[in-house]
């Protein structure tokens, strides 16, 4: 068979349109990495506006105790500056905002009173909003709980009064959460920040998958919009070469698309991860979970996913006349792609009957998504039971791929439409 | 002493899925060597028939032979006799020229022809020069249709079946293309069966015609035979004369 030169046109053809370039490998290349320097950026200004250091603030003291000097004292010792105002601004918050002060603090009569009592003193901080953003969100939040923080010395004092620990006044049970997984022991952060972590990129590989099935899809509607595809039939090589070509290309191509968004993920996480405070690095954490085996086992089912996707999509993209229509059904595919990739991320995989486990390992493109969800628990037999189903689906489609190409109906069509308007015809006469 | 026969149609047929009957019983035989044309007007069967021919579509009914070998029971011994050109042919727009070319010669090179020997010959028929270093996105239609040429008769096939040769082409450049395909006819002792609206190049060109209307053959002969017959003074005439002769 004559692949090599059907190979090197496909990926010499589709590595020469810029709109591959463009959309499967720098896009996602510079997207990621652009998304993961903002959000590292956001997150840094958040951090800054949420320094005590950073911060001025304004206070009222209509208690006139000293309970409400004591809290001035803790305020002036933790901001940048703390000033003292007579009189309350008739709007606080604009004045904090017109006068570059990080919020005004009022604290009402009756402060020390309550607390004397064992009641909750109230204090009242207003601030502002400039816009919707992490950095001004983060300043909101970060004053309310610097003023907050004065409960723990009111509560140290408290439990010096009645001779008990701080530690069991903020907390009488301690709950140490250590979690099991693969065999190793993880805090319930680390987890926590892991499960974020493995479901923003669940879809990675779903990615990848759909842009693999759009490329096999439009293979063939190109070929038949741009007048090539009746002089490739007539070319002296068996039909099957054209399939084992148009998919070597789309695969070549995806790999190719898989680095770039890999690339990408790893900038983005990269920049993000810097500034996780859940118990460590995401990446570390990344390379503590995924073992070489799991690793492995991702990447088997991801090319077997490719495969099978691409050669689904080529299957469906051959029945489109044009690009257009290719395109719409390889939309299937992505559908398909999106409602395993939700689904697979909902659900509790292990505690599903069995035949239900079988039914979704065998359900197409859910080996690479279900590889990684369960990664991190150690890869079970289910994932290998989906990757044979994703073989023997792979190798049904490939098939049925080579009886349609091995047809006529590349040139002629299915003509569907047609025969219902000849049944039509037939039946309106025998009527009449 | 008798020629070989290198295309024998026996009977055919072909009915679309739509149900459109669009060849039917047509018979006729091309001898090695010889220049056949079929003319027809719009809708005859003159496509369907070549690509029967080229191994795109499968007959109804009917037998199709090149060379002795059945286009149903063995297409790809078929396909490496033939090269074909369809009307409406398009190349890779992201490949330059000279790259297509090179990748289709890879396709026919055996014996003592390498592909870059093709390659070169089809270079040569094109007549794009440095053009050919271009990507094909670039090329007029004109050029792209002598692209298309050159790749169909560059490697010297048994058969070359030419759907509408030099449909898109100017006068100048029409005239090239049938004196490259009569040089290649006598030089290489290439078959040649041609579709043409142009009853000009028809005449020019064919050693025998084939007319046919509405899927059936109403006459076949070599030109004159056929003007001699209808009483007409070229094809066009001829043409009209059989045409209304079966009532269309």
């Amino acid at each position: 068979m004559m692949i090599w030169p059907l190979v090197k046109k496909e990926i010499l053809d589709l590595l020469r349109d810029p709109r591959i370039i463009l959309g499967m490998i720098i896009l996602p290349l510079v997207m990621f990495g652009v998304l993961g320097e903002v959000m590292s950026y956001g997150t840094q200004q958040a951090i800054y506006v949420a320094q005590p250091t950073n911060m001025r603030i304004a206070v009222i003291d209509e208690d006139h105790t000293n309970a409400s000097e004591d809290l001035i004292s803790y305020l002036k010792s933790i901001t940048r500056e703390t000033v003292i105002l007579r009189n309350i601004p008739n709007d606080p918050g604009s004045f904090a905002e017109d006068n570059g002060y990080t919020g005004v603090v009022v604290i009402p009569p009756g402060f020390d009173y309550n607390l004397s009592k064992g009641l909750p003193g109230r204090v009242i901080v207003y601030t502002y909003m400039e816009e919707v953003s992490i950095a001004e969100a983060s300043r909101v939040t970060s004053l309310v709980g610097l003023v907050s923080g004065y409960g723990g010395i009111v509560k140290s004092k408290f439990a010096s009064h009645v001779n008990v620990s701080t530690d069991f006044l903020n907390s009488p049970v301690w709950v140490t959460g250590i979690v099991s997984m693969g065999g190793k022991h993880y805090s319930s952060a680390q987890v926590n920040a892991l499960t974020g972590l493995l479901f923003s990129i669940v879809f990675a590989p779903l990615i990848v998958v759909g842009y693999a099935s759009q490329i096999a899809a439009t293979t063939m509607g190109v070929e038949k919009e741009e007048h090539t595809l009746e002089v490739l039939l007539s070319l002296p090589l068996n039909r099957q070469s054209i399939v084992v070509a148009k998919l070597s290309g789309s695969i070549v191509i995806s790999i190719l698309a898989t680095l770039g968004l890999s690339g990408g993920l790893y900038l983005y996480i990269d920049s993000v991860g810097g500034l996780s405070g859940a118990g460590g690095m995401p990446l570390d954490l990344m390379r503590n979970v995924l073992t070489p085996y799991s690793l492995a086992t991702i990447t088997i089912a991801l090319i077997i996913g490719v495969i099978l996707a691409t050669s689904l999509s080529m299957l469906l993209g051959i029945f489109g006349k044009d690009v257009r229509s290719s395109q719409s059904m390889a939309g299937i595919i992505w559908t398909l792609v999106f409602v395993v990739g939700y689904g697979l991320a909902m659900i509790q995989f292990s505690t599903l009957s069995n035949s239900m486990k079988y039914v979704i390992a065998a359900t197409p493109l859910a080996a690479p998504v279900l590889a990684l969800k369960l990664s991190m628990t150690g890869i079970n037999e289910y994932v290998w039971i989906s990757i044979l189903f994703h073989i023997v689906e792979t190798v049904l489609v490939l098939y049925a791929l080579s009886k349609v190409i091995s047809s006529e109906i590349l040139i002629t069509g299915l003509g569907l439409w047609d025969r219902v308007k000849r049944v039509r015809k037939i039946r309106s006469r025998r009527v009449r | 002493m008798n020629k070989e026969t290198a295309v024998k149609v026996n009977g055919l047929h072909k009915i679309y899925p739509s149900g459109v009957h669009a060849v039917e019983g047509l018979s006729f035989n091309i001898d090695k060597g010889e220049i056949y044309a079929l003319i027809g007007p719009n809708g005859a069967g003159k496509t369907t028939t070549l690509r029967i021919i080229a191994t795109l579509i499968k007959p109804s009914n009917g037998k199709v032979n090149i060379f002795g070998v059945d286009v149903l029971d063995n297409p790809n011994e078929v396909r490496k006799m033939i090269s074909y050109l369809p009307e409406e042919a398009g190349a890779y727009r992201n490949l330059k020229g000279i790259e297509y070319l090179k990748f289709m010669a890879g396709f026919y090179s055996r014996g003592s022809r390498s592909p870059e020997d093709i390659a070169g010959e089809a270079a040569e028929i094109s007549g794009l020069g440095e053009r050919l270093l271009d990507k094909i996105k670039t090329y007029s239609k004109g050029m792209k249709r002598r692209l298309q040429i050159a790749r169909t008769l560059a490697p010297h096939p048994m058969l070359a079946i030419l759907d509408e040769p030099t449909s898109g082409l100017d006068v100048m450049a029409s005239m090239e293309i049938r004196d490259t395909i009569k040089k290649y006819r006598e030089k290489y002792g290439i078959t040649i069966l041609l579709s043409s609206h142009n009853m000009l190049e028809v005449e020019y060109l064919s050693d025998r015609v084939g007319i046919i209307f509405k899927g059936k053959l109403l006459a076949e002969g070599a030109p004159s035979d056929i003007l001699e017959r209808t009483g007409a003074h070229n094809l066009e005439e001829a043409f009209r004369f059989l045409i209304r002769e079966v009532g269309a």
